[in-house]
C-alpha cells in the first residue's frame, strides 16, 4: 500500500468494486478498502475458503477487480475520513485511516468514492439479545458464504423479499422453518419496505421464493410479528401475534408460541451514511416516492443513493429514460462537482 | 430448545474442519478460513460473552462486524468473533460480565 493514491474507494461491494476497477482501468492509482476478506459486499458475499459461491456474478466481479490494477486492502476497517484543505503548495486531498491486520494505516487521495452500502434495520423486543437471534443479513452470510444453518427449527421474520430468501436457503440446506412471519399483508410489500422493495426485480424474485415456501408447507403468518423471544441461555421458543398497519401489537389478540432454536429477523435496509455525515456532505440525494392506494404521490424518504450499481433499479430506471450508465455517473459527478451549497443542514 | 448437537448445522461438507483452537479453554475445531463465530456456531456454542449489567448471555447477531455483540478476547485483544478468522492454537476467551478491560 502506498501513502497516496489518485482515488480511494471505501467499500468493495458491487458498486465500490466496479468503481475501483473502472478508475484503475482509466490509469488512475486506485486503492479500495473493505472490512470483508474479499470483494462482493453482502449481495455477492465471497464464500469461505474451499466452498462454492452460490452466485457467479460475485466471482466475475472479484476477477474483474483483481485484474484491474487497483490495490485492494481487505480486512481493513475505516475509522477516520477527513478532507484536508489546500495549504501552501499542497492541493486539497482526502485523508483516510483504517485498521487492518498489520495495524493502522493512513492514506491520502485527491478523490474519494464512498460505497459503503446499507445496514439492516432491526427493532428491539423482549429476548432479541438471546444467542440464536440473528439478522436476516447475518443469516444470508451464514447460508450463502459459510454454508451453515442458523438452526434446525428456525423462525424467519421480516417484511419483503429477504425473509423468503433466507427461509428457502434454510429449507435447501435441510433445516426446518417453523414459522415465516411478515408484519405486512402482501399488498403492502412494495411501499412499506425500505431499501429492498425498491428493487422490483428482487421483489418478483421474492414472490417466487414465497411460492416455493407455500409448496413446502411452511406456516406463514402475514400481518403478524415476533412479540417475544424466549429462552434462558439461547432461543427456546418464539411468541407471535398480530400487528396493525404500523407494526404495533394488536392488544388482546391471540398469540401463538412455537418451539425454535434460532430466529432470523430484519426490517429493511438503511444507508450506511456515517462517512457522508463525517464529511458534512449535502446537495445530492435520491428521493423515493410512493403512491397511495388512491393514487396520490407522497415522499417516502431521502437516501444518499446506496444502490447505484449497474444492475440496480436506479441505473435501470435511467436506462429506460434513455440515459446510459456512463452518462448517468457523469451527470451525477458533474452535479456534485458544480453544486454550491448555500446552507449546511448538519 | 437447544441446538441439536448430534446433527451438524453445516450444509456443505466439502471442507473438513481441521483448525484447532480454544474457547474458554475448550477445544474447538473449525474450517480453515472461517470466522471464530462460525466455528463456534457449528460446534453448538452460541453464547460468546455476558452483558456487563445483568450478566445476560450474548452472541453473534449481525455476522458482518457491525454490531459488536460477539466481541471476544483473541490472544488478549478484543475482536468481533464474526470477522476474526480461526487459526491453529488461537486462544479465544469470552468477556465476563464484570470485565471492563480486555481479558
Amino acid at each position: 500500500m502506498n501513502a497516496s493514491y489518485d482515488v480511494i474507494v471505501i467499500g468493495a461491494g458491487p458498486a465500490g468494486a466496479e468503481a475501483a476497477a473502472t478508475a484503475a482501468g482509466l490509469g488512475l492509482a486506485t486503492l479500495v478498502l473493505d472490512e470483508a476478506p474479499a470483494a462482493g459486499g453482502l449481495v455477492y458475499r465471497a464464500p469461505d475458503a474451499g466452498l462454492t459461491a452460490l452466485e457467479p456474478e460475485g466471482n466475475a466481479l472479484r476477477t474483474r477487480l483483481a485484474g484491474s490494477g487497483a490495490t485492494a486492502a481487505f480486512e481493513h476497517r475505516v475509522w477516520h475520513v477527513a478532507r484536508i484543505e489546500s495549504a501552501a503548495e499542497r492541493p486539497a486531498r482526502f485523508e483516510v485511516s483504517a485498521v487492518g491486520p498489520a495495524g493502522v494505516v493512513t492514506v491520502h487521495a485527491a478523490a474519494l468514492i464512498v460505497a459503503t452500502g446499507v445496514v439492516e434495520r432491526c427493532y428491539p423486543r423482549p429476548g432479541w439479545t438471546l444467542p440464536g437471534v440473528i439478522g436476516l443479513g447475518a443469516a444470508t452470510v451464514m447460508l450463502k458464504a459459510q454454508r451453515m444453518l442458523p438452526g434446525r427449527r428456525v423462525v424467519v421474520a421480516g417484511p419483503g423479499p429477504l425473509a423468503p430468501l433466507v427461509a428457502n436457503l434454510i429449507l435447501q440446506g435441510g433445516g426446518k422453518v417453523v414459522a415465516m412471519i411478515d408484519p405486512n399483508p402482501l399488498s403492502r410489500w412494495f411501499g412499506a419496505v425500505p431499501g429492498v422493495a425498491k428493487r422490483p426485480g428482487l421483489a418478483a424474485q421474492g414472490g417466487s421464493w414465497l411460492a416455493r415456501l407455500v409448496v413446502k408447507g411452511v406456516p406463514a403468518h402475514r400481518g403478524w410479528d415476533v412479540r417475544t423471544i424466549n429462552g434462558r441461555d439461547g432461543v427456546e421458543s418464539v411468541t407471535l401475534g398480530p400487528v396493525d398497519g404500523k407494526w404495533r401489537p394488536v392488544p388482546g389478540a391471540p398469540e401463538r408460541t412455537v418451539e425454535a432454536d434460532a430466529v432470523c429477523l430484519g426490517y429493511g435496509l438503511t444507508p450506511a451514511a456515517e462517512i457522508y455525515r463525517l464529511l458534512g456532505m449535502s446537495g445530492y440525494a435520491r428521493l423515493d416516492y410512493r403512491l397511495t392506494d388512491a393514487g396520490d404521490a407522497y415522499l417516502l424518504e431521502a437516501n444518499p443513493n446506496p444502490q447505484i450499481a449497474k444492475d440496480e433499479d436506479f441505473a435501470q430506471s435511467a436506462r429506460h429514460a434513455g440515459i446510459t450508465y456512463p452518462e448517468l455517473i457523469q451527470q451525477l459527478m458533474h452535479f456534485g462537482m458544480t453544486y454550491k451549497p448555500t446552507r449546511m443542514i448538519y | 430448545m437447544k441446538p441439536a448437537a448430534d446433527r451438524s448445522l453445516r450444509i456443505d461438507g466439502a471442507t473438513a474442519a481441521t483448525v484447532e483452537f480454544r474457547f474458554d479453554g475448550r477445544r474447538v475445531v473449525g474450517r480453515p478460513g472461517e470466522s471464530i463465530a462460525a466455528a463456534l456456531w457449528a460446534a453448538g456454542i452460541r453464547t460468546l460473552r455476558r452483558s456487563p449489567g445483568r450478566g445476560a448471555p450474548r452472541g453473534m447477531f449481525c455476522n458482518v462486524g457491525v454490531c459488536q455483540e460477539c466481541v471476544v478476547s483473541v490472544e488478549g485483544r478484543r475482536r468481533p468473533a464474526c470477522t476474526t478468522t480461526v487459526s491453529p492454537g488461537l486462544d479465544v476467551v469470552s468477556i465476563a460480565a464484570d470485565s471492563d478491560t480486555a481479558a
